[in-house]
């Protein structure tokens, strides 16, 4: 028989049910799709009874709550129900949220359509969770792994520096991608879709620029960059890594290394950093101030670069001390096409020109006829280039056009004669000098497989005139470094070959970027594999052969209808991106001022705002940074889990049927439907209540003397320790009797602190402890004021769950009641937490310790009343084995006294712990309202009325025009429950009379509001007596007692002394 | 004499219930109150006694603030009911003693209403002020 | 606190015969059932077993100091003397007496030792009423107007007896004088042994009586009475003023005589409970009854009366209990079977503790008896 049960849904009644069963000792599950619990629908409770409700939930030992997950599948195979839960990841740690709300407060993403943002808390449990859907599209697209979404929000934000942050921790090269990316995350844009995708490029672009024009105010900033943050907690491997090839596959390698641990020589032939970079686009387009700053801070951070230097012995390297070797050489190599007078020298090869015109050789090209050879985009590089040389006469020939439009354009209006659909056929001389190129018009056929076919039409020689050649029609790798003897295979045509980890045949040797895809791709290409590499030689020089790939969220896909109710939302009209403007023609003449010009801010942040936010969790991690305790786990997964049931509820607000498997449905609010449910569980799992007899030991109280107390004070990450001076009144409260040991924990609702706590118990032998923190009491109750995180601070340090074993502890507030509301005064705040330390103290001296535990004298429960209700009442309880009387007649009177109920015959008495009340009819309820009474007067009725979950008492009533059959079923639960809970009591807090000096004057049985205490007749006298299970210990009857017999359960008179001469001292 | 700045003590006695959630609203809303008052929580106010207010005072408290729940709201039933015969008795015998009626008050709060729990406080800190010549 | 050796000594604790003849009268002895304790065993103790013994005794804090013991103990051990002697030593060990009401009554005594404390407690003073600030004589209210608010549930007779003195004084023509700033006399902190506090009230009072130039001060309470009388000149000093309890001021005046006609209470059964400091300690047994049978009424004499009068259980604000309750119980119960329907006192404390025990739900019309203050009923009748 499994004793376990699930509740799929967290409505009201659900919850009823959860609590009816988990007090009778059933094992409960409660399944919530939402990340939080009992928030749907309405409520009967006002917020913070609900809260005190909820966390009831949270805290019972016997309930396991599931919040985000959902219920995969149900079957029922022979008698038992098979559950299959898929819980989504909350992306906050339960265990290590406080709550604080700084998440909340960065978090740039407001979900569209509400208005929350997309880190957000709104109940029990009460910890963030993370609105994601998914990786945003952009995101995704990037190969060099830069959270687009994420500096788009940032940068809508006007939050610049960050948004650089996040560029640059992905990419080393954020100027060069905001410049000449080929940017695969705009393609993948959803806003594409509607209108046009936002201009991401540009808006990288426009960071870029603004962090370069502050970066001399960065330089003392310490924050430049996520990554160079932790420069010095770095631990060193001892490894060492050559790098061949200071490309941007090459840098972003030797970066990611040197986080990593490693340390790295870079070698480079040229005598300067950036590859391809630096020395293959001409400054028109890519400035180098602002590259050189970025490669700078590669190097700052300990990259040993060594330039001008050749490398051809690899296995050399290998045996000169470098662990691992990564080739990123790149593809410097243009080739020309093999046709007659090709080897002329007046042939130029593109990238041998373009390296010349990048290192500022000077070249004087003034009355030369330049024809380009190619139509990508190296050959509109050396167009481009050629006419800023002194020329005006410079013709691109190619057979397909395969430069953007955008640059097309610029290189028209420069005055560039571009020259479509030719082949080449040979280059014609006049005399030594070239005069022109022969061509043959070419037909343009269609793309068969990543190809476009071309046919030549025969008779259509003719020639374009010119007398310099600059040859673009391809580049390759040179090979000419690697070890004669094919030990590193090269595939050709392509590069040189590598595994899924980049390593080449030869071990320990590494490949990346265009050396490795044998021709140039775009830099963002390179800075993805230089990542890899950097990957996979880590886990190589780490010992971890097969890369661990953690299956982070997968992508977001909007549906249109879903990204026009987005733009909607934000009642924003369609309207196109912002492009970027250019330098004016004429300005551009025999210069290589950079041409396309960066966004102006309104433009920026209008073109930021245009993002649909996909997510819609951006993945800016702000969240991460901010958060003191780390519990913000970005690429949580989610799980799957499978729970054996003996039996189902169904407790969502909306009633849903699973495929057919039978389980209980409870309606959303009403507690008697979830009550009578608990019953119908009770029945099936064939309950049974053992009253586990104990006898009642003497509450000793604590010895004053050798005290041995911790003292623990909390910083909640600041949240505390900010304000109060923590750090010294640990050093000062060794020397407050008492203390032995005070420290400080960074965030006591931790399961580390615990653990630290229950240590330092262990090894300074300590018999007390002090909490300073944001908990309150020590007691196993909640109150208006609980919060989750108080519940897991108790429950870690087993509060909860071992009394016995775990020494006493005592709380004080000093968030709330110190950092918090004084925060402008700190001196204040510190002096008021070290005198509420004190208070505890003394407080802690005077506490009770030891064990209470109570049995009922008798499990009978009586019905009275005509109503329906009771039969039914009755027989469920039979059902349930508790014996059950039905009582015909109407007492005279019915009254609560010595924690008893007493009904009241005629000629006889009743005596009850448990007592169900069924009036039949109206005037049946009038003649028990009248005959009910408290001692104070008040109607048994309210009293109950007044409690949400009349358990407490034992008592319950059902008007008659109730559902005869559930409110009957619910009574039976709730006495099953009320009576398994009040026999497994334990508590510290019962009043106590010490009978030699109770005057057995009554005016405790007068004063308490339940009825609990009585005079009882013993052979020394009389004397009251207070029943310990039924006892809430208010002290109302202590306080009124004149001659001070009673000791109340908690603050005593000499604990209150001592507190309130501690605060005045 | 009344040029200078004496600085008052205050106990302020709540329940666990209405009033302490009062405070610690105060406290999580981070809206200050006077950092004379220094609160001790007790179960319910009914637990206080004329004797333990008197101590308070005997100590050199300049005042006594008990907060509560309002009349019918009670945890324990009988708890404010109860305090509220005992102060009359008590601001007897404080009046006997030579102490000024501002200068021990029973009030309540509404659960998390970190507001009114301030200005409970502002009035009774300035009231005592007052006494104390502090303007 | 001195020797153990002295306190024998000084308080003929060594003459003890052993003939237990206190044990048979002391209240506590004969009603505390668990453990059992009497004077004769503690003042053995106290010569055999020595200071800890007596220390851990129950009556060490118990004992009434009602002196019964003393009046009927042969080689006149002064018991009481004895252990508020032991209580001094015990108090420097941190040892002291339960107290009720949560140490209302101690505390408030407490904050009037300091000098500077200034009170509010003339209110009670209405304008019918003469005082004046240069008579010689002095009116000494003693604690009479906070118990009247401390106990407001008890219905007890607080200011109506201070009115009512004032009114009787008025009428023999004295305008007395009335402190402002008197204190409580000290007289519980010295029975509980004390000292430090009692001194300092002591000390105020002094000072504050003396400089009011009268002659002598008169009490309606019998312990303030034996205490300005007796314990000052004995522990801080001689006013040199003549302290009498109401009652002994007014058998030697014409007040009876000129009272107005009181055939109203021709006859009417009243019995009257000796105070233990005005009876015992004082010795005035006759001045009270001598006034009640001036007022018409007939006395009806409790079994124990006079020398052998029962204390009304309870002393000094502290260890009250089930022991107390029956003392208190059993001197109700021979107030009614006296056949008299009202008790008079001359005790403000008497009063109160009997009151007190009244407040029984199960025993009920067995100990309902109207109780009345000396001075109220003489007040009456003018």
């Amino acid at each position: 028989m499994v004793k376990e049960v699930l509740i799929i849904g967290s409505s009201q009644a659900g919850l009823q049910a959860a609590l009816d069963l988990a007090f009778s000792g059933i094992k409960v599950n409660v399944i919530e799709s939402s990340p939080f619990m009992g928030i749907n629908g309405e409520h009967l409770f006002p917020d913070y009874l609900l809260n005190q409700r909820l966390l009831e939930i949270l805290k019972h030992p016997n309930i396991t709550p599931w919040t985000n997950t959902s219920l995969q599948k149900l079957t029922k195979v022979n008698g038992i129900f098979q559950a299959v839960l898929q819980q989504y990841p909350r992306y906050v740690d339960l265990s290590k949220c406080t709550a604080c709300g700084d998440c909340i407060e960065i978090c740039p993403v407001i979900v569209p359509g509400s208005d929350r943002k997309a880190i957000f808390l709104e109940g029990q449990p009460g910890c963030a969770v993370i609105e994601k859907a998914g990786v945003s599209p952009c995101t995704y697209a990037c190969p060099a792994g830069i959270h687009v979404q994420g500096y788009v929000a940032l940068i809508a934000q006007e939050r610049y520096q960050e948004a650089y942050d996040l560029i640059h921790s992905a990419l080393p090269f954020p100027s060069v991608c905001g410049r000449v990316c080929n940017h695969y995350c705009e393609e993948a844009c959803s806003r594409a879709q509607l209108d046009e995708a936002v201009n991401l490029m540009a808006l990288k672009r426009y960071v870029a620029d603004w962090a370069y024009r502050r970066k001399d105010d960065q330089s003392e900033d310490p924050k430049l960059s996520l990554d160079s943050t932790s420069d010095d907690k770095r631990p060193s491997s001892g490894k060492k890594v050559a790098i061949i090839g200071a490309g941007p596959a090459g840098l972003t390698a030797a970066r990611d290394l040197i986080h990593s641990g490693h340390a790295v020589t870079v070698f480079d032939a040229n005598s300067t950093a950036g590859g391809m970079m630096r020395v293959g686009i001409p400054p028109h387009r890519l400035p180098y101030d602002q590259l050189d700053w970025e490669i700078q801070q590669i190097l700052s951070e300990g990259v040993d670069l060594k330039l001008n230097t050749w490398v051809d012995d690899i296995p050399g390297l290998l045996s000169n001390g470098y662990d691992a070797v990564l080739i990123a050489t790149g593809a410097h190599e243009a080739v020309k096409i093999p046709i007659e007078n090709a080897d002329h020298p007046q042939n130029w090869l593109s990238l041998e020109f373009l390296k010349k015109v990048c290192l500022g050789e000077k070249i004087d090209l003034s009355g030369r006829k330049v024809i380009v050879l190619g139509g990508g985009d190296v050959a509109m590089d050396a167009a481009r280039a050629a006419i800023r040389l002194g020329t005006p006469e410079v013709r691109l020939v190619c057979r397909g056009m395969r430069a953007s439009f955008n640059e097309i354009l610029d290189a028209e209006e420069e005055g560039i004669e571009i020259i479509r659909g030719k082949v080449f056929k040979k280059i014609v001389l006049d005399q030594r000098d070239i005069s022109g190129v022969e061509c043959l018009d070419a037909e343009i056929g269609e793309v068969i497989d990543g190809k476009r076919q071309f046919s030549e039409l025969p008779g259509t020689e003719h020639i374009i005139p010119g007398d310099l050649v600059i040859w673009a029609v391809g580049q390759r790798p040179d090979f000419g470094f690697l070890p004669k003897n094919d030990r590193i295979t090269v595939l050709s045509p392509e590069g040189i070959r590598a595994d899924s980890r980049m390593m080449t045949s030869m071990e320990g040797v590494f490949t990346a970027g265009d050396v490795r895809r044998g021709t140039t791709f775009f830099v963002v290409d390179a800075v993805g594999e230089g990542h890899h590499a950097a990957r996979s030689i880590d886990n190589y020089l780490k010992g971890k052969l097969l890369e661990i790939t953690e299956s982070g969220p997968s992508e977001v896909i909007l549906s249109q209808k879903e990204m026009r109710n987005r733009l909607d939302q934000r009642d924003q009209v369609r309207f196109n991106r912002a492009a970027i403007t250019h330098l004016p023609v004429k300005d551009r003449k025999n210069n290589f001022y950079e041409v396309g010009l960066t966004l102006g801010e309104e433009a920026a942040l209008q073109e930021a705002g245009r993002c649909l936010i996909c997510g819609p969790c951006s993945q800016c991690m702000a969240c991460v940074e901010v958060c003191e305790p780390g519990a913000i786990i970005h690429n949580q997964t989610s799980s799957r889990s499978f729970i054996d049931a003996g039996a189902v509820i169904f407790a969502d607000d909306i009633p849903i049927e699973f495929d057919g498997v039978e389980g209980y449905q409870v309606a959303g609010e009403d507690l008697e439907t979830g009550s009578a449910a608990a019953y119908q569980v009770m029945k099936d799992l064939k309950l049974n209540l053992i009253p586990t007899i104990q006898n009642i030991p003497q509450l000793a109280l604590l010895e004053k003397a050798e005290d041995r107390i911790g003292l623990f004070l909390c910083q909640c990450g600041g949240e505390i320790s900010d304000i109060v001076d923590t750090n010294t009144l640990s050093a000062e409260a060794v020397n407050w009797s008492g203390i032995v040991h005070a420290q400080e924990l960074q965030f006591s609702c931790s399961e580390d602190a615990a653990g630290e706590i229950m240590d330092i118990i262990q090894v300074e032998d300590l018999d007390k402890v002090i909490l300073a923190a944001c908990t309150c009491c020590s007691l196993d109750q909640i109150c208006f004021s609980c919060t989750y995180q108080r519940l897991r601070c108790k429950d870690n340090l087993g509060i909860f769950s071992s009394l016995k074993s775990s020494i006493p502890i005592e709380f004080v507030n000093i968030r709330e009641q110190c950092a918090w509301v004084h925060q402008d005064l700190p001196d204040k705040a510190t002096e008021i937490a070290k005198i509420l330390i004190i208070t505890a103290l003394s407080r802690l001296r005077s506490r009770k310790t030891g064990e209470q535990s109570h049995t009922y004298e008798s499990n009978k429960v009586l019905i009275v009343g005509s109503g329906p209700a009771g039969e039914i009442c009755k027989s469920s309880l039979i059902e349930l084995g508790i014996e059950t009387e039905m009582i015909g007649e109407i007492p005279k009177k019915i009254l609560r006294k010595g924690g008893h109920v007493i009904l009241t015959f005629e000629s006889s008495e009743l005596l009850t712990d448990l007592l169900v009340i069924t009036p039949g009819t109206k005037k049946e309820q009038k003649l028990l309202c009248d005959v009910l009474q408290m001692p104070d007067g008040r109607s048994l009725f309210q009293l109950v009325d007044s409690r949400i979950n009349s358990l407490d008492f034992g008592v319950l009533m059902f008007p008659p025009d109730v559902n005869a059959e559930i409110s009957g079923m619910s009574g039976a639960a709730r006495i099953a429950a009320w009576i398994n809970k009040i026999n497994n009591k334990t508590e510290l807090s019962a009043a106590e009379v010490d009978k030699s000096r109770c005057r057995a004057c009554g005016t405790c049985v007068e004063v308490c509001g339940f009825g609990i205490p009585d005079l009882i007749e013993e052979a020394s006298g009389r004397y009251s007596f207070i029943d310990p299970k039924l006892c809430l210990a208010c002290g109302i009857c202590a306080a009124i007692c004149p001659s001070g017999a009673i000791t109340p359960g908690h603050s005593p008179d000499l604990q209150l002394e001592e507190m309130i001469k501690t605060i005045l001292a | 004499m009344k040029t200078e700045e004496k600085i008052s003590k205050i106990i302020l006695f709540t329940c666990n219930w209405n009033a302490y959630s009062g405070l610690e609203a105060a406290g999580a809303e981070k809206i200050p109150y006077s950092p004379t008052v220094y609160p001790i929580r007790i179960a319910c106010l009914g637990r206080i006694t004329p004797g333990i207010i008197l101590r308070a005072f005997e100590n050199g408290a300049n005042g006594v603030l008990l907060l509560g729940c309002s009349q019918g709201e009670c945890q324990y039933e009988t708890g404010n009911k109860q305090i509220a015969e005992i102060v009359p008795e008590t601001r007897n015998l404080l009046n006997l003693l030579g102490y000024n009626d501002n200068q021990f008050q029973l009030d309540f709060v509404d659960t998390r209403d970190g507001k009114s729990f301030r200005e409970i406080i502002q009035i009774f800190t300035n009231g005592i002020d007052e006494i104390l010549g502090n303007q | 606190m001195n020797g153990l050796k002295e306190i024998i000594q000084s308080n003929r604790v060594w003459l003890c015969l052993d003939c237990g003849k206190c044990s048979s009268v002391c209240p506590i002895t004969r009603h505390i059932v668990e453990p059992y304790t009497s004077p004769r065993l503690l003042v053995e103790m106290a010569i055999n077993s020595g200071e800890e013994a007596i220390l851990n005794d129950p009556l060490l804090w118990s004992c009434l100091t009602c002196n019964y013991c003393t009046e009927i103990c042969p080689s006149q051990v002064s018991f009481s003397d004895f252990i508020q002697n032991i209580r001094e030593g015990a108090r420097d060990r941190n040892q002291s007496a339960n107290c009720t009401h949560s140490g209302m009554m101690q505390t408030w005594s407490r904050m009037m030792s300091d000098p500077d404390l200034k009170q509010n407690r003339l209110d009670w003073i209405e304008d019918d009423l003469q005082v004046s600030e240069d008579s010689d004589t002095v009116f000494f209210t003693g604690c009479l107007p906070y118990y009247d608010a401390a106990f407001s549930q008890l219905d007890i007779e607080g200011i109506d007896i201070t009115r009512a003195a004032l009114k009787i004084l008025n009428y023999l023509g004295i305008e007395p004088i009335v402190l402002k700033d008197e204190r409580c006399c000290g007289h519980d902190q010295y029975w509980q042994g004390d000292m430090n506090i009692f001194r300092k009230l002591g000390e105020t009072n002094l000072l504050n009586l003396m400089s009011t130039g009268a002659k002598r001060i008169v009490t309606t309470c019998p312990e303030c009475a034996w205490t300005l009388k007796h314990t000052y000149p004995e522990i801080i000093g001689n006013s040199g003023m003549e302290v009498l309890h109401l009652a002994e001021l007014l058998v030697d005046t014409d007040l009876l005589e000129t009272l107005p006609d009181n055939s109203a209470n021709k006859n009417k059964p009243v019995t009257y409970q000796d105070p233990c400091r005005l009876g015992r300690f004082s010795g005035v047994y006759q001045s009270p009854r001598e006034l009640i049978r001036g007022l018409g009424f007939k006395v009806k004499e409790m079994t124990h009366n006079r020398k052998s009068s029962l204390c009304c259980g309870t002393s000094c604000w502290t260890s009250c209990g089930q022991v107390n309750k029956k003392a208190q119980v059993e001197r109700l119960e021979e107030a009614k079977s006296s056949g008299a329907d009202l008790l008079i006192t001359a005790c403000i404390k008497c009063q109160i503790h009997l009151k007190c025990a009244q407040n029984d739900p199960i025993l009920g019309e067995d100990i309902q008896i109207n109780i009345r203050d000396l001075t109220t009923i003489i007040a009456d009748q003018i």
